[in-house]
């Protein structure tokens, strides 16, 4: 490795810095399966609140069907997120983004960077925003929505949310195609911490996550979350979505769900994401 | 005329999307210019140009706008005046708001009784005024699927315009846009910084963007990558792959273009040609090279934006990813071909056509049977026939293979290709890939008979079904693309010469659903045929047959668009023949005295009844000339059916017209008369046409 290149955890301690300065406040992953970092309630909430919020974080993310079994640089069933919410969005925002990949120590006019249109919509959360993948040299390293509904309500101040693909930056920094061979710290390589989890994952999620079990404890959790939300305890509620959530990404990995089952569950989801929108909202009115 | 200047308008926007780019110049430019009308702003040569990152208007505008005298309507009379005839509030208040007094008002009466009225001079009003006034509405205007807030301001577009430049004559216009402040620059990104650079005048900053490559109009852009594109290709001895909509696309997405080559490992070139393309142009949006025998090559391009530094670096990336892309096209492909189609149709259980017409496995097993009754009507050999099945068997099966999830445009294609590879017959393979087409209205027809039918079978099977439960189409709304389908279906039926009914066509399939539809048979069967008879208009307008000889035509035994469609385009070919002409005033003036064809239908010809002369010699042209016009009817050779129909009743018909009263006060008379020439009518406008409405006989009667 070069002198001068930034380790994994260097790269995320300067994503941290350049945030923090920026008035975020640098706060820890959600500790339970999600999907991504815009499930961390510091997001979900955050947008639907009244009052400005800043955050940055780092967010493992659960992809079941991503896996490969580490055979993909650019497909995991597990990986990091860095997430950073504004609210309200800067007008400078995209500048402030360019700058976090100089800080990062990329230099931009020696790569091709393009803003490609993409309309984000995340149908579990009853979510959806317009932004763009932003692509370097061709690969998608960002995703950069402003958030326009949230559990299904209009946002009045607009938050914007932008997710970064830890991996993917620091393999162009670190010059290297082999996710395995990032250097996390000195003598530390990412595949150290995390190939044969990655491996073990896939055969679990792929092969041998029991259907009929996962079936069952979907239905309990579903139960379990709606009587939360009877009784008004908001986060407990909202875990339940997110346990439910992971339970639906495994059994769509292993290939358990017919499409129209498939939309039956992304439905139920979203329906308690939204009763959990609803009381955030309640709570903000009194 | 006034004197004008030179003006520049320019929103900086954040990237828009590339499919958008030329809607919304276009509106942009449409919605100023009619601002400026409006206004009263003279305008020349206005023109737009856009890139993803900027909209610009330019062109010449009057320095002021023209003044114009304008009546402005008030309260009526009635409340204009209280009971002592003294003005009263209301009159009051509007003369104030028009800045008028009330001696300027006068009275005129209207069609809702009489009103007050001002005149009033609307002056001459600075053109700068009236860009700041007018462009919020006109950016406003701009209609697009999908506004976004991203502040707190009311403002919404499609993406954040983060900077307005407007520049009229030498004068930078400035001015408070809710929240945007109008000013002096325009903003370049240079790295990760976004420069302001300042302008002076249009000139200096159309100078600005040359020197740094960008190139402003869509068209010259796209033609400037497909050049370099070209030479690229030229300098690796190849081709460029036909890029289609791609060029525009990523015409949009850049500014100011350069190039480069990469190539892929060769062992990918085993993978179909369809997902090589598919994850080139859909993932990376990179183009495709083949060599001389069309074969793709082991290389593609790439357009890189505002040419940056480096670009060894950048090209290893591209290949990284596209590599990436590969390898997991090969698991796919691999592991879709472990399994055979028909492993997979029990699966499609799991997928529903819609929530009240069933899954596309209750799809297949019933057009499984409708196939084995077309089969039938239309005499397929046994072969066409077990193809036909052995096709709708298997023709959704690859829904559930992992490419088609990942790609989904390649849906059939990929059906097709597995078909193929599990030995399935050529055919059936080419059958079940081409079953999506025509995906538009434009696009061309499945090559293979047995394609085409596929293809009808799943339409009829899909519009007949939302019909069958009351989505119909309106207006403009068709959201599950009925009419296109129907005319698909009328296309496939003209086009391989199917001898087959829509009504028959539409009873087989509606019995398929088992009375599992909601809505009246004869009522859906009525809105499916009528919808059919338009799209055939439609479809010989779109070729260029005349319209009045299509409703002519169309409206007459519109069974089978096959036929329909042969009888037209065999009287289109004798259009132009006089004996042509004949026939349809034949047939004219017998419609015009008959009218109530019903009444006559219980009649018979009574030939002793017959006194007149030209009566007589009538009945005698209509007993020689019946069955020879019927028989070629019967021969589908209505050229010739019609031009006989023309020579043998043309000159009898005048003659009784001339000489021969039917509308006399005996009705036994009167009847038998109009009834002779209800006969001779129905020879023509029974099965050939029906020319009632016809042009050529509106401009002879005016004439």
């Amino acid at each position: 490795m070069k002198k001068n290149t930034p380790t994994f955890e260097e790269i995320i301690a300067k994503l941290n810095s350049f945030w923090s300065k920026q008035g975020c406040s640098i706060i820890q992953p959600y500790d339970m399966e999600v999907g991504a970092g815009t499930f961390h309630p510091a997001t979900f909430f955050s947008s639907l609140d009244k009052d400005p919020k800043r955050f940055a974080y780092v967010q493992g993310s659960r992809r079941p069907t991503d896996g490969r079994y580490g055979d993909n640089p650019l497909r995991a069933s597990s990986y990091y997120q860095y997430q950073v919410i504004l609210k309200p969005s800067p007008d400078n925002v995209k500048e402030l983004y360019l700058k976090s990949l100089k800080a990062m120590g990329f230099k931009l006019e020696e790569h091709d960077l393009r803003f490609v249109e993409d309309d984000w919509e995340s149908p579990t959360l009853g979510a959806w925003g317009l932004g763009w993948e932003v692509w370097l040299d061709s690969l998608e390293v960002t995703q950069f929505t402003y958030f326009q509904q949230i559990g299904g309500f209009d946002l009045n101040d607009v938050t914007v949310e932008i997710t970064y693909g830890l991996e993917r930056l620091s393999m162009y920094l670190q010059d290297t195609l082999e996710i395995s061979e990032l250097i996390w710290s000195p003598g530390v390589k990412y595949g150290d911490l995390h190939s044969e989890r990655e491996r073990e994952l896939c055969s679990y999620n792929f092969k041998l996550a029991d259907i009929e079990s996962y079936k069952k404890i979907y239905s309990i959790f579903e139960k379990e979350g709606d009587n939360l939300l009877k009784e008004g305890l908001l986060y407990p509620a909202y875990e339940m979505v997110l346990k439910l959530s992971h339970i639906f990404n495994i059994l769509d990995a292993r290939g358990a769900l017919s499409v129209t089952e498939r939309q039956n569950y992304i439905t139920s989801i979203r329906k308690r994401a939204k009763g959990c929108a609803g009381l955030y909202l309640k709570r903000q009115e009194s | 005329m006034s004197p004008k200047s030179d003006f520049l308008i320019e929103l900086g926007v954040e990237e828009l999307p590339s499919n958008l780019i030329e809607s919304i110049s276009e509106q942009f430019k449409d919605n100023f210019i009619k601002a400026l009308d409006e206004a009263r702003v003279v305008n020349k040569n206005i023109q737009a140009a856009a890139t993803s990152r900027r909209l610009v208007l330019f062109g010449e505008l009057g320095r002021e706008s023209l003044s114009q005298e304008v009546t402005v309507q008030g309260p009526s009379e009635r409340i204009a005046y209280d009971k002592d005839n003294k003005p009263s509030k209301a009159l009051c208040g509007f003369v104030k708001s028009q800045g008028v007094s009330i001696s300027d008002a006068f009275i005129e009466s209207t069609d809702r009784g009489n009103y007050l009225f001002i005149k009033k001079k609307e002056s001459a009003k600075k053109t700068e005024r009236i860009i700041e006034d007018i462009l919020l509405d006109v950016i406003s205007a701009i209609s697009v699927p999908r506004y976004m807030k991203w502040d707190s301001s009311e403002f919404k577009f499609t993406r954040p315009i983060r900077s307005i430049l407007i520049i009229f004559g030498a004068t930078i216009v400035r001015a408070d846009f809710k929240g945007i402040k109008s000013s002096d620059f325009t903003l370049l990104r240079e790295g990760a910084e976004f420069k302001k650079i300042k302008v002076r005048s249009r000139d200096s900053y159309l100078k600005e963007l040359k020197e740094r490559g960008i190139i402003l109009s869509p068209l010259e852009r796209g033609q400037r990558i497909k050049k370099i594109l070209d030479q690229e290709a030229k300098r690796a001895g190849l081709l460029l792959y036909p890029p289609g909509e791609l060029l525009t696309e990523v015409a949009n997405l850049v500014e100011s273009p350069t190039v480069i080559r990469c190539s892929f490992n060769k062992s990918y070139l085993g993978l179909p040609e369809v997902v090589l393309l598919a994850s080139m142009a859909k993932y990376q949006r990179v183009f495709a090279l083949v060599d001389k025998d069309s074969k793709l090559a082991n290389q593609f391009l790439a357009i890189l934006d505002l040419s940056p530094k480096n670009t060894s670096s950048i090209r290893g990336h591209y290949e990284f990813v596209l590599d990436t892309r590969l390898k997991d096209a090969v698991l796919f492909y691999n592991e879709d071909i472990e399994s055979s189609l028909d492993s997979r149709i029990e699966k499609l259980e799991g997928i529903a056509l819609h929530n009240k017409l069933g899954t596309l496995l209750d799809k297949t097993k019933r057009l499984k049977l409708m196939t084995l009754e077309i089969s039938k009507i239309l005499n397929f050999d046994n072969k066409k026939r077990d193809d036909l099945i052995r096709s709708v068997e298997l023709f959704k099966a690859d829904l559930l293979t992992k490419m088609v999830y990942e790609f989904p445009s390649l849906e059939g294609v990929m059906g097709g290709i597995y078909a193929k590879h599990q030995k399935e017959s050529k055919g059936v393979a080419a059958a079940i890939s081409e079953h999506y087409k025509p995906r538009s209205n434009d696009d061309t027809l499945p090559n293979t008979e047995l394609g085409a039918l596929l293809s009808l079978v799943d339409k009829l099977y899909n519009v007949v079904g939302f019909l069958g439960i009351g989505i119909v189409p309106s207006g403009s709304m068709d959201p599950f693309t009925i009419r296109r389908q129907i005319q698909s279906i009328v296309r496939i039926l003209i086009q391989y010469q199917l001898e087959i009914s829509l009504e028959n066509l539409f009873s087989l399939t509606f019995m398929l659903f088992e009375n599992s539809l909601s809505e009246d048979y004869d009522r859906v069967k009525n809105i499916f045929l009528s919808i059919g008879r338009e799209r055939f208009s439609v479809l010989m307008a779109d070729i260029g047959v005349a319209s009045d000889l299509v409703e002519a035509v169309s409206s007459v035994n519109f069974k089978v668009p096959s036929e329909v469609y042969l009888r037209l385009k065999q009287l289109t070919n004798i259009y132009d023949k006089g004996d042509f002409y004949k026939a349809l005033k034949v047939a004219e003036r017998t419609e015009r005295i008959v009218k109530d064809k019903r009444e006559l239908k219980s009649l018979r010809l009574k030939e002793g009844l017959l006194k007149e002369r030209e009566e007589k010699e009538l009945y005698e042209v209509y007993l020689e000339s019946k069955d020879e016009i019927l028989k070629r009817v019967d021969k589908r050779e209505y050229d010739k059916a019609t031009i006989l129909y023309g020579k043998s009743f043309y000159g009898i018909i005048d003659r009784f017209f001339s000489e021969v009263l039917v509308n006399v006060d005996d009705q036994e008379l009167r009847e038998n008369r109009k009834l002779l020439l209800f006969e001779v009518n129905k020879l023509l406008t029974e099965r050939v046409l029906n020319p009632k409405e016809m042009e050529v006989l509106k401009d002879a009667k005016s004439a």
